[in-house]
């Protein structure tokens, strides 16, 4: 099930560094309510789901939120 | 250009690197996008055209980034002399 590519989404120069910036970001992804917690749900309520569809959406959205970690 | 086995009778783009990643890097972006659609539409014709016009395109343009700068996944280490996977820079490093 998994695997993943050695790329960043897009390229990415910082110029200037945040680091208050970089707080605010990283909660939204591990944080409360965080894209992680997001994903968490949906990928394991995908395995209750009737529809193809939504196990599809489920899936896709729930693994896409790791895009997020610059991997 | 390393010279290493695998495709060699494959046609290069004449791109460098850098621009080959970010071609990569966009028809990547499209292609998740185009599968988000798909999913809840999954006979879309037109839809499913596109996609195909853009794995084939992607697939060319992933095969020469492979074979000659380094692997994008695991299972594309076209180098049989050494495990390119691990050479650095990892992409959190600056290199882009």
């Amino acid at each position: 099930m998994w695997i993943y590519e050695k790329k960043l989404q897009y390229p990415v120069k910082i110029k200037n560094p945040n680091p208050a910036a970089a707080k605010v970001i990283i909660t939204q992804l591990g944080g409360p309510d965080g894209e992680l917690n997001a994903a968490m749900r949906y990928l394991n309520q995908r395995y209750s789901m009737p529809y193809d569809k939504v196990k599809g959406s489920l899936t896709d959205i729930g693994t896409s939120c790791f895009l997020r970690y610059p991997n | 250009m390393r010279m290493v086995s695998g495709n060699m009778s494959r046609e290069s783009t004449g791109m460098q690197i850098k621009q080959l990643k970010k071609k990569i890097q966009e028809y990547d972006f499209a292609i998740v996008e185009t599968s988000l659609f798909l999913d809840t539409h999954p006979h879309n014709k037109k839809a499913l055209a596109y996609y195909l016009k853009l794995r084939k395109e992607r697939e060319k343009l992933a095969n020469e980034y492979e074979n000659s700068k380094g692997p994008l996944t695991i299972y594309g280490n076209m180098n049989e002399q050494a495990w390119d996977w691990v050479k650095g820079p990892w992409p959190w490093e600056g290199e882009n």
